[in-house]
Parts: C-alpha cells; sequence; structure tokens
C-alpha cells in the first residue's frame, strides 16, 4: 500500500530494500499528516465562512470519516469512481439511518428541542456533503497515486484561494485580526512547499530533483502571483477596517469603462476614496481627467499639454495657474486614497494649488493630499450676461471640433431650434437629454459600431459617458466650445462630519462648457429617469461599519497631516512600476483564454521539459547522455509507457523492444556508460548524438504522430505513479 | 498707617489679581472651548469641533462635559461606537449622572446591544425611579426583547404611581399585541392616541395609529386597518404609515397602489423597511431583478441602528432578507429553465444559472431556516408560544412530520382566538400534504378583496397538484385565474399560461417560417396551446417586428405591444419571444 517503497539500491550504495521501505514509510506518515493538516485548516476556514449553518462537532467527525474512508478505500485497493459512489452512498445512508431513527421518536403534540435534529443534521450534511467528497477523493488518489500529491497541492492552493476570496467579501469579520490569517497562510504555505520536497523520493532515479526544480519553478512564480491577487483582493476588502497588510498596488479602480462608450458597464461599490471639505453639504464634482481632444475615429481623448491641467500628485506643493475667472470662491479639499492610483489628481473645478501631505504610518489610505480650488458660484444671470465668449484659435477649433458628424448637427440644431441666447442653447441641450433619455448601464450594442448614434437616435438608453458624449459633440457642432470631464460625483447625503464616502459607483462623466470670463461651467445632462425593466437606485448608502474606523483614523491623525517638501519632478515620472504592471495585466485578463492555454503549456513544459534543460544543455557530456535518455523516457511517460515497480532499466528496455518496438537500446548503453563507466570518451559522446536520432526514429515509428503530440500535452505520465504489473514484459 | 492700611490690599490685590483672572479665564476657558466647539459643530466644521472637545478632554480631564459633548456630536453623526467610548469616559468621572447612563442606555439600543441597554435602563430606574422617560424606555426594550410580562408590570405600576402617560399606554399596546391581547392591546393604543391629542401631539398620535392598524391587520380586521392607517398618515405623513398601506394593497394584489405606497414610503423613509417590502412585492409579481437589487442594497447596508425604534431584531430582519432571497434565487432558477434559448451557448449558459441559483437559493433557504429556529427559541423562552410554533414550523418546511406537528401546535393556539387565521393553515397543511380538498377549502375560505394575496398563493399551490393528479383543464383554470390575480406569479413557479395563438405574418414566406419560431418559443416558455383557454393571443410578424396582443373573450386587453425586428433566425426568434413573454408576465 505504500507507494513510496524503495527498490533495492544497487547501482548506488548499499541501501537495504528494508531500511528503505522504513524511510518511506516515515516520510510518508510525515506527508500524510501534514496534508491532513493543510485540509484541516482549509475545512476550518469553510466551518468559519459557514459557521451558523454548520456545526463544528458535525465537521470534525465528517472530517475524521472522510479521511479514514479514503485510506480504507486505498488499502482495499478500490478505484475512484466505484469508491466515489460508495462514499455518496454511506453518507446518505448514515443520514437516512439517523432520519429514521429521529422520526420515530418524534411526539405529535409536545415541542422537543429533538425535533429539530434532522434540520440540524442536514444543516451540516448539505452543505459538507461535496467539501467532505472531495476530501474522501484527493485521500483515496493520494494514497494510490505517488505523484497525486502534487497536483493535491495544486488543489489546495485553489481552495485556500477561494476561501480567502470570499473571506474578503467579509471584511475579516471571520478573524479577530488580520495577522491571525496572515500567519496562517505563510505556515500553509510552507507546509505545502515541505509537502512538494517531501513526495520526491530520495533517490527517485528519473532525474527527482531536476522534476523538483522544474515543478518549483513553474509553481513558485505562479504561487507570487496567486498571493498577489489574493492579497491585493483581501486587502483592498480589508483596509476599510482600519487594517491591511500590504498596500494594494493591483487591480484599482479605474475609469476605463468611462472614457470610451461600452455597450454594458457594471459597476461596484468599492469605496474609491474619502473626501472632505469644510462647510454645508453639497453636491460636488470631483474632476480626474478632462477630455478635451476629440477625432471621429477614437472619439474624445485626454490631452493634458493641451489643457495644462496637472493629472498627478506633485510631490511638493505646486501652485496652478490661476486664471482668474469670475464669481467664484475658495473650497479646500482633501483627498484619502483608498482604492485609487495614489499618483492620480483629484480635484473640483479648476484647482490652483495642490499640496501633498505626509501620510502617518500604517495609514489605511494609500495618499492623502490637499487641494485649493476656486468654484464657480455663477449663476444663470452672470453666466448669461456672459454671452457668447471669444475664444482665439487654434483653440476654438479644437474646442469645437465635433468630426463633421450631420445627424449630430441636425439633431442640437432641431433641439435649439428658436434658442437664442448662448446660455440657453447650452441648457437646451441639456434639458433635452434629461428629459428624452433613460438611465441605463446596458446601453446595447449598435449594429453600425457607432454606440453614439445607437443612443442618440435607437436605444435612447445609456449611461452618464453617453450623455456627455452627446452633450459635448452637439454643443460643438453649434460652435459652442465643450469638453467633457470624467471624475466623481458626490452626494451631500453621505457627509458624515464633512466627510464624503466616494464609491467606484460614484464614477462620471459630465460637460464643462467654456463661459469666458467665467471660465469652464460644469454641467451634467445624465437623466435621472431609468430604463424601463431596470433598477438602478440612485441612494447609494451609507455603509457607517466601513466609514466609522476610516474617519475615526483621519481623525486622530490629524495632527499629523502636513505638507510634503519634495523636489520638482517631471510629468509622468511618477506613473509607479506597480501602476504600470496594473494596467498590463488588466490587459492581458482581457485574453483569459491565451493566458489560460500559455499557463497550462508552462505547466507541461516545467513538469516535462525543464527538469531535463540543465542536461541536455550541459557542456558536459555524461550529463548531456543521461538528460537525453531522461528525454526519451520522459516521451515514453507521457504514452503512458513507463518502467514498471521491480522492473531494472535493462529489462524496460528489453520489454520496450518486444512489446511495442521501440528500440533505445543504443541510446540506454551510452545512459549506462555515461554513468557507471570510469572514463566517458569523445567516441561514446559522438555516439550519443546518432544513438539519440536512432532512439527518437524508433520512437515516432512506433507511435503516430497525433498520439505524440496530443500525450506530450496532456497531463498523462505526470502524476501517475510506475505502475504495479510484471516485471518484464506484457 | 493709613497709607499701609491702603496700600497693603492694594498690594495683595494687585499680587493675586492675575492669579485670580488666570483661574477665572480657566474654568472660562472648558466653557469657551465648549462653546467653540459648538460653534463649529453647527457650521459643520466638524473636525475643529473635534479637536476643540479633544483640548478639552486633555485640559480639562476631570470635567465629564467634554466627553458628553463629544458622545452626543457622535451620536449626531450616528457614530454610535465612538459616542458610547466617550460616554462610558463620562461615565467613570460621574457614574450616577443621569444624562449620561441614559446616553449609554441609547447608543447601545443604537448598536442593537439590547442586553446592555437594558442593564443601564433598570439601573437608572433603580436611582431614578420616577423618570417617565426612563420608564417608557426600559417597557420599549422589554418589548423588543420579548420580556412582555417584565414590560407590563413595569407600565402599569408607573401608570398607577404617576399616572396616564401616552409612552406607557403605547408600549402597553405593543405588548399586549404581542400578547395577542387584542382588547387590552386596543384599549392601550387608544388611550394612547387620546392623550397625545389632548396634548398635541400629532407625530405621537400618528404613530399609536399606526401600531393600531398593524393590530387590527394581524387580527385580520382589514377595514380598520386601513382607516387607522389613512388616520396615521393624516396626521403626519410618515413612512410607515405607507408601508401599512402598501401592504393592506398588497394583500389585494393591487401591484400599483402598492407599489406607489412603498415608493413614496421609500422617499420618506430613513430605515431600510420601505426597501425590504419593495423586495417583496417585487419578487411576488416576478421583478426578480429588482428585488433582488433592493434586498442585496439592504443587506449591504450594515446599519442597524434604525432597529432601536421598531419591534423587531437583527436575526428577524436577516430572516426575512433571506426568505426573501430564497424566493428570488428560486424563481431565477425557474426562469433560467424555462427563458426561450437562442442557441447551443444559451442552453448551456441556462444550465449554468440554473445550477448557480438552485445552489443560492438552497443556501438562503438553510440561512433562513436557521434564523427561523433561533426566532422560534427566543419566542418559546419568552412564553410566546404560537410565534414560537410558527418559528419553528418556518425552520423545518422541509421535514413533513416535523412541520405538520409545528403546524397544527400553532393552529391550535391561533384559530380559537382568531377563526379567520384558518385558511393560511388549511393552505400550508395541503401544501405538505398534497391535499387539494384543504387548498380548495383555504380558496374558498380567503376574504375575497383583502385576501387576494392569500388566494393567488392557494391557486400557485394547486397548480401543481393538479397537474400532478392529470386535471389538466382545473390546472389550466387555476393558471388563468393565478394570471388575474397576480401575472408575475407564474412563470417564476413554473406555471404555464394557457392561450389561444392567433398569428399572421405578413409578407414572404420567410416571415412564416420567423413566426413558427416564434410561436414555438413561446410555447416552451412559459405559454400553452388552448382552445377551450379564455385568453387569446394574437401575433402579427411582419418586415418591422411582432406585434402582440393579449386579450380575454370580452375583447379586453391585458398585454400589447411592438417587438422590433432585430435578428433573424432562432435567436431573433428567442429575443422576440422573450420580450413578449416579460410584457405579458409584468403586473
Amino acid at each position: 500500500m505504500f507507494l513510496f517503497s524503495e527498490r533495492n539500491r544497487n547501482e548506488r550504495g548499499s541501501f537495504s530494500e528494508e531500511e528503505g521501505k522504513k524511510q518511506a514509510a516515515r516520510r510518508f506518515r510525515l506527508i500524510f499528516f501534514l496534508r491532513s493538516a493543510v485540509l484541516a485548516f482549509l475545512s476550518i476556514n469553510l466551518y468559519l465562512y459557514l459557521d451558523e449553518l454548520v456545526s463544528p462537532i458535525f465537521l470534525g467527525f465528517s472530517f475524521v470519516a472522510a479521511i479514514a474512508g479514503g485510506w480504507w478505500a486505498a488499502r482495499s485497493r478500490l478505484r475512484v469512481l466505484p469508491a466515489l459512489g460508495i462514499a455518496a452512498g454511506a453518507a446518505w445512508l448514515v443520514r437516512e439511518i439517523f432520519f429514521f431513527l429521529v422520526r420515530a421518536g418524534i411526539h405529535p403534540a409536545v415541542p422537543a428541542s429533538s425535533d429539530f435534529l434532522l434540520f440540524g443534521f442536514d444543516r451540516s450534511f448539505l452543505f459538507l456533503f461535496a467539501p467532505l467528497l472531495l476530501l474522501f477523493l484527493l485521500t483515496l488518489c493520494t494514497l494510490r497515486f505517488r505523484r497525486f500529491l502534487r497536483v493535491e497541492v495544486l488543489i489546495h492552493a485553489g481552495l485556500m484561494a477561494a476561501l480567502f476570496w470570499s473571506q474578503g467579501h467579509y471584511q475579516l469579520t471571520l478573524y479577530p485580526h488580520p495577522l491571525i490569517p496572515a500567519i496562517a497562510v505563510i505556515v500553509v504555505v510552507l507546509g505545502e512547499l515541505f509537502l512538494l520536497i517531501l513526495s520526491q523520493e530520495r533517490h527517485q532515479v528519473d532525474g527527482g530533483g531536476k522534476r523538483r526544480a522544474g515543478f518549483l519553478l513553474f509553481l513558485l512564480p505562479m504561487a507570487v502571483l496567486l498571493l498577489f491577487v489574493m492579497l491585493d483582493h483581501y486587502n483592498r476588502r480589508a483596509v476599510s477596517q482600519g487594517g491591511g497588510l500590504i498596500e494594494p498596488t493591483l487591480f484599482r479602480f479605474d475609469f476605463s469603462e468611462y472614457v470610451q462608450l461600452e455597450s454594458e458597464i457594471s459597476m461596484s461599490d468599492d469605496l474609491v476614496l474619502l473626501y472632505r471639505t469644510e462647510g454645508p453639504a453639497n453636491r460636488m464634482l470631483l474632476r480626474r481627467y478632462v477630455l478635451s481632444g476629440y477625432k471621429k475615429r477614437s472619439g474624445f481623448f485626454h490631452d493634458a499639454e493641451r489643457t495644462g491641467t496637472l493629472n498627478r500628485v506633485p510631490d511638493y506643493p505646486v501652485d496652478l495657474d490661476d486664471p482668474g475667472y469670475r464669481a467664484r470662491r475658495s473650497v479646500r479639499q482633501e483627498y484619502f486614497m483608498v482604492n485609487f492610483d495614489p499618483s492620480s489628481l483629484i480635484a473640483v473645478n479648476h484647482p490652483v494649488r495642490v499640496v501633498p501631505l505626509r501620510n502617518w504610518d500604517s495609514s489605511s489610505f494609500l495618499r492623502v493630499y490637499r487641494v485649493f480650488s476656486m468654484f464657480s458660484e455663477a449663476g444663470p444671470f452672470e453666466l448669461m450676461d456672459a454671452g457668447k465668449p471669444e475664444m482665439e484659435d487654434p483653440d476654438y477649433k479644437y474646442y469645437t471640433e465635433y468630426g463633421g458628424d450631420e445627424r449630430i448637427a441636425e439633431l442640437a440644431e432641431e433641439v435649439t431650434d428658436g434658442v437664442e441666447g448662448y446660455l440657453d442653447k447650452v441648457l437646451s441641450v441639456n434639458e433635452y437629454l434629461q428629459s428624452n433619455y433613460y438611465y441605463s448601464l446596458k446601453p446595447g450594442v449598435s449594429t453600425d459600431g457607432n454606440q453614439l448614434h445607437h443612443f442618440l437616435f435607437e436605444s435612447k438608453k445609456g449611461y452618464c459617458s453617453y450623455y456627455a458624449f452627446s452633450m459635448a459633440l452637439m454643443l460643438r457642432s453649434l460652435g459652442i466650445p465643450a469638453r467633457v470631464a470624467v471624475g466623481f460625483f458626490v452626494d451631500p447625503d453621505l457627509a458624515v462630519l464633512n466627510f464624503y464616502p466616494v464609491r467606484a459607483n460614484m464614477a462620471h462623466a459630465w460637460v464643462e462648457v467654456y463661459f469666458g470670463e467665467y471660465g469652464w461651467i460644469d454641467f451634467d445632462p445624465t437623466s435621472r429617469n431609468l430604463a424601463p425593466g431596470e433598477n438602478f437606485e440612485f441612494n447609494f448608502g451609507m455603509d457607517m461599519e466601513t466609514l466609522s474606523p476610516l474617519i475615526e483614523e483621519i481623525l486622530e491623525n490629524q495632527s499629523r497631516l502636513e505638507a510634503e517638501e519634495g523636489t520638482p519632478q517631471e510629468e509622468g515620472e511618477g506613473e509607479d512600476f506597480s501602476s504600470r504592471v496594473v494596467e498590463f495585466a488588466r490587459r492581458l485578463m482581457n485574453y483569459w483564454y491565451l493566458v489560460a492555454a500559455l499557463l497550462y503549456v508552462a505547466m507541461i513544459a516545467a513538469f516535462r521539459f525543464v527538469p531535463l534543460l540543465p542536461g541536455l544543455l550541459s557542456r558536459r557530456p555524461r550529463k548531456q547522455a543521461v538528460a537525453s535518455f531522461r528525454a526519451v523516457t520522459m516521451r515514453l511517460a507521457a504514452q503512458g509507457i513507463s518502467r514498471l515497480s521491480g522492473e531494472s532499466r535493462e529489462e524496460f528496455v528489453q520489454r520496450l523492444e518486444s512489446r511495442y518496438g521501440i528500440d533505445i537500446s543504443s541510446l540506454f548503453g551510452i545512459y549506462q556508460r555515461a554513468r557507471f563507466a570510469p572514463r566517458f570518451e569523445r567516441k561514446d559522446k559522438s555516439k550519443l548524438k546518432r544513438s539519440r536520432k536512432e532512439a527518437l526514429r524508433s520512437y515516432r515509428e512506433a507511435v503516430p504522430r497525433y498520439k505524440r503530440i496530443f500525450n506530450l500535452i496532456s497531463p498523462r505520465g505526470m502524476v501517475h505513479g510506475v505502475p504495479r504489473g510484471k516485471k518484464g514484459g506484457a | 498707617m493709613k497709607i499701609k492700611t491702603i496700600l497693603l490690599p492694594l498690594f495683595l490685590v494687585i499680587l493675586f489679581l492675575p492669579a485670580a483672572v488666570a483661574a477665572g479665564q480657566e474654568e472660562g476657558s472648558l466653557d469657551s472651548l465648549i462653546q467653540s466647539a459648538h460653534e463649529a459643530e453647527t457650521a459643520e466644521r466638524y473636525e475643529r469641533a473635534v479637536e476643540l472637545l479633544h483640548e478639552a478632554q486633555r485640559r480639562f480631564p476631570e470635567a465629564p462635559i467634554s466627553y458628553t459633548e463629544l458622545g452626543s456630536l457622535y451620536m449626531n453623526q450616528e457614530l454610535y461606537h465612538p459616542a458610547l467610548e466617550e460616554y462610558l469616559a463620562a461615565e467613570e468621572l460621574a457614574p450616577e449622572d443621569r444624562d449620561i447612563l441614559h446616553q449609554i442606555a441609547t447608543a447601545y439600543g443604537m448598536l442593537n446591544e439590547e442586553g446592555q441597554a437594558i442593564s443601564y435602563l433598570e439601573r437608572l430606574h433603580r436611582l431614578y425611579p420616577d423618570d417617565r422617560m426612563v420608564i417608557g424606555d426600559l417597557g420599549w426594550m422589554y418589548f423588543k426583547t420579548h420580556r412582555l410580562e417584565d414590560g407590563e408590570e413595569l407600565l402599569l405600576d408607573a401608570a398607577e404611581r404617576l399616572g396616564p402617560d401616552k409612552s406607557f399606554s403605547m408600549t402597553l399596546g405593543t405588548i399586549y399585541s404581542d400578547m395577542y391581547e387584542y382588547e387590552k392591546s386596543k384599549e392601550a393604543y387608544l388611550d394612547s392616541i387620546k392623550l397625545a391629542e389632548q396634548e398635541g401631539y400629532s407625530y405621537f398620535a400618528s404613530v399609536a395609529y399606526y401600531n393600531l392598524s398593524l393590530l387590527e391587520h394581524d387580527f385580520y380586521h382589514f377595514n380598520n386597518a386601513l382607516e387607522y392607517t389613512n388616520r396615521s398618515i393624516d396626521l403626519s405623513d410618515r413612512a410607515s404609515g405607507h408601508i401599512a398601506r402598501g401592504e393592506l394593497y398588497q394583500n389585494r394584489q393591487d401591484f400599483q397602489r402598492a407599489l406607489s405606497e412603498y415608493r413614496t414610503a421609500y422617499d420618506l423613509d430613513s430605515t431600510p423597511l420601505a426597501q425590504i417590502n419593495l423586495a417583496i412585492l417585487f419578487q411576488q409579481f416576478g421583478m426578480l431583478e429588482q428585488a433582488l437589487a433592493n434586498v442585496k442594497d439592504v443587506l449591504e447596508s450594515g446599519d442597524l441602528s434604525w432597529m432601536y425604534y421598531y419591534g423587531t431584531d437583527a436575526r428577524r430582519h436577516y430572516m426575512g432578507l433571506h426568505e426573501i432571497l430564497e424566493k428570488v434565487y428560486r424563481g431565477k432558477a425557474e426562469i433560467a429553465r424555462s427563458r426561450p434559448k437562442k442557441g447551443i451557448t444559451d442552453f448551456f449558459q441556462s444550465l449554468w444559472n440554473r445550477l448557480r441559483f438552485r445552489i443560492l437559493s438552497g443556501y438562503h433557504r438553510r440561512r433562513f431556516q436557521a434564523y427561523s429556529l433561533e426566532v422560534g427559541n427566543e419566542y418559546l423562552e419568552e412564553g410566546n408560544a404560537l410565534n414560537a410554533y410558527w418559528a419553528f414550523y418556518e425552520a423545518n418546511r422541509d421535514y413533513r412530520q416535523v412541520a405538520l406537528k409545528y403546524l397544527s401546535m400553532a393552529r391550535e393556539e391561533e384559530v380559537p382566538l382568531i377563526p379567520e387565521a384558518l385558511p393560511y393553515y388549511q393552505q400550508e397543511e395541503g401544501r405538505i400534504t398534497g391535499d387539494t380538498a384543504l387548498l380548495q377549502s383555504s380558496l374558498e375560505g380567503f376574504h375575497p378583496i383583502w385576501e387576494k394575496e392569500g388566494r393567488a398563493r392557494s391557486l400557485r399551490l394547486f397548480y401543481p397538484q393538479l397537474r400532478g393528479n392529470g386535471r389538466t383543464e382545473r390546472a389550466r383554470e387555476v393558471a388563468v385565474a393565478l394570471y388575474r390575480l397576480n401575472p408575475g406569479a407564474l412563470r417564476q413557479y413554473g406555471i404555464t399560461l394557457p392561450v389561444r395563438f392567433s398569428s399572421e405574418a405578413a409578407g414572404e414566406d420567410a416571415a412564416g417560417s420567423d413566426m413558427a419560431a416564434v410561436i414555438r418559443k413561446l410555447r416552451r416558455s412559459g405559454l400553452e396551446s388552448s382552445k377551450e383557454s379564455p385568453l387569446q393571443l394574437d401575433l402579427r410578424l411582419d418586415s418591422e417586428g411582432v406585434d402582440y396582443r393579449l386579450s380575454d373573450r370580452k375583447g379586453g386587453v391585458l398585454s400589447r405591444g411592438e417587438v422590433p425586428f432585430e435578428k433573424g433566425g432562432e435567436p431573433g426568434a428567442a429575443e422576440q419571444a422573450e420580450v413578449i413573454l416579460q410584457s405579458i408576465f409584468s403586473p
């Protein structure tokens, strides 16, 4: 039963079989204990996740029963599927017997807590049935197939990821302190690595050390990437509890869906930042980008140079150009970044001074900075007075470029027919969009690729970007300079002590229209009429459980908020490596199927080919010879042709020829000389190449091409142990 | 000598004046700090206010006022945890201060830590036995924790000692209603209303009328319930009043009116109750996505402090939410099964969705049952047998023997008190046993106007029994009757609507085959062809799209519309069929 029994190692030393067996048995017990401990840890996490539904006693007993059942099935040499069927059947039988006994004892008219045993049993049973069957299956496979343990390690990783991913959503409520799961995860990861190392036979004859290296070469980067993603997700959720282990650097909120027109968007309610301002609560628009440029093909785009806007938080206080617009008042804002690119500058239109602030130790925030803006208070009377402002070329041409879209121009003319004043035209277009269109996160797909036309003339529903782009283009077609702004809106109803939570679903796009001496004035044409059949409440709710600790943290560290002192920096220098990695990772995930395929190929390569590379590429002839032989046996293993337990290599080579017609005897001879001969001469080296070719030719003749290719990329031969069979033949 | 007599005191004054002034400034500083903090709070400069109060605490650590002021600031902003910390700090400095202890009790109440709240209120009551506010709050907390007899004793004793009080009467009314003492409860509420009106507290009277309407509703006096609800709203336009009225309309299966009331309540409401009722209404009428969005929104809000003012607790709140989610996901699974498929990919997608929704439905069902069990145990400890049995029944609905046992026990408790409740028991028993005679009895026992919701449920439960027994025609009649009550109740429960199809394809042969495809999709997805059906579905296909019209024998149009022609073939037919079905089965 123990699959790790050692053969008599006459080739290397005087290791007796008896001792080998004892060692293997000890190692096996250690391995089994370790993997059971890991599974116990995962089960405990599952219990924490379902603690209101699952009984810990039930879980404990079932866990032991599943392990014991797997052990028994392996001892009984049951095949996997029948064993699984028996396990499932046995579990249900236990249930039925239990139900029968309980039902027999139910009193018809007296309430009794025993009445609820049926529900109590099912409560645990139904949720644990599948996981415990899985546990049974893993135990059985690990005991039956030696190399399955490596696969099991991957399964453990996947289960851990799934459990911890869902714990992130519950914001660490399952543990009293974030360090506990962190330490537990580290211990488990180390345990898994130890398992992998132990799972290799010490004297595994087929290059065990190299295989281990190959596997680790694949596993470690995967583990690191998985850990990165997990920790980021986990920490991102955890940071709202005032905690967080590592600052999240991946997968932050970005505006990509808002700077182009999508057929459908989804919105999460992740907390992006906390915004603080003084004075009575007002609905504010916090601007991230200005999309000032327009090209027919690419739509609106961001052109920082043209607009002269600062997009990154500087490292030191910076005064920005103040054009001296009329009817503005100063507004002081503070931004506490939670889940947003910390170098991004967000500010109320029009920022005149940016002051980066020093963040305190163990802060829950990625970045803190202060902005002073000159906020327009110009009302209708003032703007009416402004009349049509003067703007010179090339700016005027730039801000009134609309791509010559005739349909949009006609619509704009129609909407403003009979309307005279500059402001009145703007308001007409604004009101037209608000009143005649619906808000929807699913605008749909246009048949001709023109999403904006589809919105304006067909579906008449869309999200904020559609409205903003439409209004901006309609105004431009009328010769009114306009541009699109992207950022967030702030709901005054959510204010707590002047703090406003800004969530991902508050991302917004609106229009800025030029009013000369009054500057660029905000207009928001987005309709609040929901598309029929869709439900999206504009009340975003106040989650005090999340916000309260963050607000408390800020208040406690209020006195430490000081301006940073730094040196001038080139624009774009601040973009950190992590942002670029994030962007790259995001783009990569658009082609997830390709990524998955590549990962699979990488895994196969790590198992099969990487261990051989050092030998094949080595300059030392002996190593080359050994690696060449192993390369051939690896290919044979992929075809399901491996050396049997108790079979020597010589016997294996003979069997290959007699049974399969594959002649690798010449290569085997070179291999033996490389390993055991006192000298490995030049003629041996030259023979090696020839022998390898002969062996491969023989292999190709015996195995059809499609099988060669298919089995090489299948996991076959990676997990099966040395099959038991008769020595020396079929 | 004279000079010395004058100079010496003058010297002493000069010597000690600065100290005196400083001392005076020190006392004034605390006051000025508090005053400044108030001003900052009024100007919504909260961080400044907090700074000032922290400074006051630092400089005057023995003065509880800076802690209580900061606590109040946090309370006003609904930051109950930090508020509680401040008040507890103040308590250490003034352990028997009435206001501090009361605020602590309130903060605990807002955090739904009723045990702690009661402990402080009991302490307050011992220290200040004649404090009416304390008595009222304690009585309310007894009610919330189902210590009904303790609450009754406290309030009756207080009323006897201190004289009539509108708050005492109101709380007594709620306690008696939980005890199912209709007459006593009604009397207490009416007393409360009378006192409130005498004192000019119309808002209070509005709340009392609302509670009274709930009592009448619980005892199936629906006309009285509507009357009192109307009075409540007339006195004060509160969200609760609209919710109560909405529930009455929902009982009558009047979707539009119920929706209107809940939406009005939603605009007024600072609690999630209106949203929960909206979710229930949406679910009942087949608008499952809307129901789901509302429930998820409520679940994610997390703030339960509103419960302090309502006779519910976290368990019952989550119990209700999981019940809605269970039904929503079950409905979604059923719709995924029956939805017209566009092709093979869509077919596998729908299989996956069915599995996913079934698992989610099962998960939420178990959560609901787990909460029901806990709630039942609580009720049992408090001696509230009826509610306990009902909760146990809900928890064990899947276990026939146990379910019947507790249903029967609940029936023995309730029906002698409230005979009008009998049809509900018949309905549940019919559901468990599959006894169609019981379902028929329940159908006949419900009030034809006020209990249409119950009738709709009986019809819905009737349908699969009839189908299973091969009584197809009768099942079709039931489906039509159910459709007339609630169109949204069919699809989510897998009930097909029998209709007479009439179709016309204008133009080419291709249109004819498109029409056939649409009809085929409709027949597989919620409609069945029946020549005896009183409903007729007219379909007309042209180059623009499909016009459809569902009408009854009298020519009354139940649903109509146009579906534009976007795609051809199976995908197009599936999309058009889905649009038609959504329209037909929406309220």
